[in-house]
């Protein structure tokens, strides 16, 4: 090869790298960013879990890095109360707590973390201290939505239903969408308007659905609808939604339980059992273990369901904690189940002292009835009644007590609307139910005869 | 501007209890999520880098966030800016821009013939901009551009001692806003005679302020960027945000002169008192005048640049703490964060940094896989023009052989 030759031949390996590698070049230019390939991500693909570690990385790492960061620690705490409620544990709060604390040291006006504190004492059932603080944050800012919204839960709680219709009604004109639409609903519920609360709860549904909310919280709305169908007899809408649920979110305790009780409901008692014992796995609920062993009990196995009845218990007295958030569960079980009536009326007493809802009444009357006190009972079945709550449980209640004291009349009108309502309320006292509806009714056919 | 007092996140608790179809007996709704995505978190004017006879209006939501979760904006908020040509404020002209229900498109209104577009989604840095009569426009995830030492916000209300510039004690390590995930941003380009309605791109007057509403109702509004944060006291803030232009000065010029000498004498306690700064005699009076009402006016016969409009890179911090304190010079003060640490701008538009999508920031499962990350693409790409380049000397060598070889 002379010298042109080898002269042609540089140029052409030169000219042919050049362009080659040009062309290269431009290629990691155009796909520079990872991104470029990125589809929008889908929520509901993603562990929520996963998701809310690493929101609580990224502002752990913010807070390490700067210890003034009060905004960081603000929303590190946000991130806690998150993670508590996706997970059922109660740490996570005291950590969102720990948080809120130390933005506030930093930061005191830093309504956030103001706003913040005052949703964990919600959260740990320290209602009282919960609207205290919320009332001080909205005092000072009208504008702080997430405090109207815990002065309303609070005042729910509580039992101060006009207070707590006026605090929803200003956030529906303040913050209209999901959330409140959501607590609208369960006053709806409470006043004993079920329709309404579920027209209301499917607005809700579907307004998440569409719009970018956190995949718990989707999951809850849809719980709560799921739940409004079943505690109204049902049971296929309430399947549909709780399934629903679900999506995304395997593991959503709350709508394992509420399949359980579908399941239950059907006559369907393994699938029940199934169901609950996921549920208390992820997060061991005294609710939902009481319902597992009332089923155990229903189809034979006396001995799996002492084991569920003594981890109620158990868990009920464990720390100081549980003894806030689960007295009233205790007290419940404790009379569903004839034992300890004089410690249930003792922790209803208590209850109905530190909250004076529908419930808290409901809890004493039906603890008192168990103890064999049904003339004491009896004004507090009609408290618990007072807002015209249709609920299969507290027409139960009120129906025995009515029938204990000689008011068959009305007993059987209470126990015909429970179990008109939702006839499998309860594996362990829907056959009570029936079968004192039937005293009642055969009572009535012999004194006809008279 | 950084909206601090977000009406954001704070969770309703979830009781672990009554999620059973039992007695619910107390409200678990989730949070009531303030709306994040109609919160303006900030805003800005400039003349275009690219094209000087055109301007910029720029809008970010979705600020602090932590970018383990993409953001986006919102269907049913109008997301608006309004544009006040003969100094009344009134607006003249306002834009509109509105989200389809899937967040998937946008359109803009109030430019002649509506335009839609593509929304660029969360998660994606290839930006996707929209052309259509001389106007660009953008709506997607940015790199937060905004820079202020956090400490900036404590120092209003902790007992910091105050160094005579920055606003940390001594030994505190700086950190600003970088670092937080993507904010959501619309930008739009368009001629400056389009809004001034003047003879060229460089004379006229206007007044520009952002708002955002949901069904006819107010929810935000933002202009100048820390009015908010700095002027009005927290029981007031609420109010300011549904506030409009044309009532600021009667609802709220008194109560930002009094928060300008709360400031004033709050920084004299600890500096000693201040006489007659680098602005001259500029009176808590004259400053409240100034920033109130809460509107950005751009005069084009000047440079653009805050106070007379704002580009991305104006240190607005520095800006407004020498116009609210008087205190330049020697004595200046400084939130020592010239935003060095955030990502650079583009010269092109949309101007904002695209979002960091590298997978220790963002972690959707579907970055990092397949493509290069940053690291690595910029590894391989000097390799590349390394390559190049031998090829452009090889074919210049070869071309010199040739010549000299005949």
């Amino acid at each position: 090869m002379n010298r042109r030759q080898a002269a042609t031949a540089m140029m052409a390996l030169g000219a042919t790298l050049a362009l080659g590698t040009g062309v290269f070049a431009l290629y990691i230019v155009r796909h520079d960013s990872a991104g470029s390939n990125v589809t929008q991500p889908a929520a509901a693909a993603r562990d929520p879990h996963e998701v809310t570690n690493q929101v609580i990385a990224f502002f752990q790492a913010r807070v390490e890095r700067d210890p003034i960061d009060f905004v960081s620690y603000s929303k590190l705490g946000e991130a806690y109360v998150r993670q508590a409620r996706e997970t059922g544990d109660i740490t996570a709060y005291q950590r969102a707590q720990t948080a809120f604390d130390r933005a506030l040291a930093l930061f005191p006006d830093d309504r956030s973390a103001q706003a913040g504190r005052a949703s964990v004492r919600f959260s740990l059932h320290d209602f009282t201290g919960a609207l205290a603080l919320a009332r001080d944050v909205y005092a000072a800012d009208p504008g702080a939505t997430s405090a109207l919204a815990t002065i309303g839960d609070a005042d729910l709680a509580i039992g101060n239903y006009d207070e707590a219709r006026t605090a929803y009604g200003r956030l529906a004109d303040a913050a209209p969408g999901a959330s409140v639409l959501s607590r609208e609903a369960h006053l709806d519920e409470l006043g004993g308007n079920i329709d309404r609360a579920v027209e209301l709860m499917k607005q809700t549904e579907a307004l998440s659905a569409a719009s970018p909310v956190s995949t718990e919280a989707l999951a809850f709305y849809r719980l709560q609808l799921g739940n409004l169908y079943f505690n109204s007899g049902r049971y296929d809408d309430a399947e549909h939604w709780l399934r629903k649920a679900l999506d995304g979110f395997p593991d959503y305790y709350p709508a394992l339980a509420g399949l359980g009780n579908v399941s239950a409901a059907r006559g369907d008692y393994r699938q029940a059992i199934d169901y609950y014992e996921r549920s208390v796995a992820i997060v061991p609920l005294p609710v939902v273990l009481a319902a597992l062993g009332d089923t155990y009990a229903r189809i034979g196995d006396d001995r799996a369901a002492q084991k569920q009845y003594a981890t109620v218990e158990f868990i009920g007295k464990l720390a100081e904690i549980n003894k806030v958030l689960y007295n009233r569960e205790l007290a419940i079980f404790y009379a569903d189940h004839r034992m300890n009536t004089s410690t249930a009326v003792e922790l209803a007493t208590a209850e109905l002292d530190r909250r004076k809802d529908v419930y808290g009444y409901d809890t004493l009357a039906w603890a008192l009835y168990r103890d064999g006190r049904p003339r004491d009972a009896a004004p507090y079945a009609r408290q618990a009644l007072a807002l015209g709550t249709r609920d299969a449980k507290m027409l139960f209640h009120a129906g025995l007590i009515d029938q204990a004291n000689g008011d068959g009349a009305r007993a059987r009108d209470e126990l015909e609307q429970a179990l008109d309502l939702n006839p499998h309320f309860s594996v362990q006292l829907e056959q009570e139910a029936r079968t004192v509806l039937a005293q009642i009714d055969s009572n009535a056919s012999v004194e006809g005869e008279r | 501007m950084k909206r601090l007092i977000l009406v954001v996140v704070p969770l309703v608790a979830w009781a672990l209890l009554a999620m059973t179809a039992n007695a619910s007996d107390h409200i678990d709704s989730p949070s009531v999520t303030g709306d994040r995505a109609a919160d303006l978190s900030d805003v800005y004017v400039f003349r275009s880098p690219e094209h000087s006879d055109n301007v910029v209006l720029a809008l970010d939501v979705n600020g602090l966030t932590s970018a383990a979760e993409p953001h986006n904006f919102a269907a049913g908020v109008e997301y608006k800016i309004n544009v006040d040509t003969n100094a009344d404020l009134v607006a003249d002209a306002t834009v509109k821009v509105t989200f389809s229900g899937d967040l998937r498109t946008f359109k803009v209104e109030g430019l002649g013939a509506p335009i839609t577009g593509e929304v660029t989604p969360p998660g994606s840095a290839q930006a996707r901009v929209t052309e259509a009569n001389g106007i660009k426009v953008f709506a997607g995830p940015r790199s937060e551009p905004f820079f202020q030492d956090v400490a900036l916000f404590g120092w209003l209300a902790a007992p910091y001692v105050l160094p005579a510039i920055g606003f940390r004690r001594a030994g505190d390590p700086p950190a600003d806003f970088s670092g937080f995930g993507p904010v959501s941003s619309i930008v739009i380009e368009l001629p400056i005679t389009a809004l001034t309605k003047a003879a060229n791109s460089n004379t006229g007057t206007i007044k520009v302020w952002f708002s955002t509403s949901r069904g006819g109702s107010q929810i935000d509004r933002m202009a100048i960027p820390d009015n908010m944060n700095f002027l009005m006291p927290p029981e007031q803030k609420d109010a300011f945000n549904r506030g409009e232009p044309a009532n600021d000065a009667a609802n709220f010029r008194a109560i930002a002169r009094a928060r300008i000498e709360h400031w004033r004498a709050g920084v004299d306690a600890v500096l000693g008192p201040q006489h007659g700064g680098p602005l001259g005699d500029l009176t808590p009076e004259k400053v409240a005048a100034a920033l109130v009402p809460d509107v950005l006016t751009i005069d084009f016969s000047k440079p653009v640049q805050f106070p007379n409009g704002r580009r991305l890179q104006d240190d607005e911090s520095d800006i407004e703490l020498g116009v609210l304190l008087n205190r330049g010079g020697a004595a200046g003060m400084s939130d020592a964060d010239d935003g060095s640490g955030n990502k650079p701008l583009l010269t092109s538009f949309p101007y904002l940094a695209p979002p960091d999508t590298s997978p220790s920031v963002s972690a959707a499962p579907n970055t990092g896989t397949g493509g290069p990350t940053r690291g690595d693409s910029n590894g391989r790409l000097w390799l590349v023009l390394a390559g190049s380049l031998a090829g452009v000397a090889l074919l210049g060598s070869g071309f010199v052989l040739r010549r000299t070889s005949d």
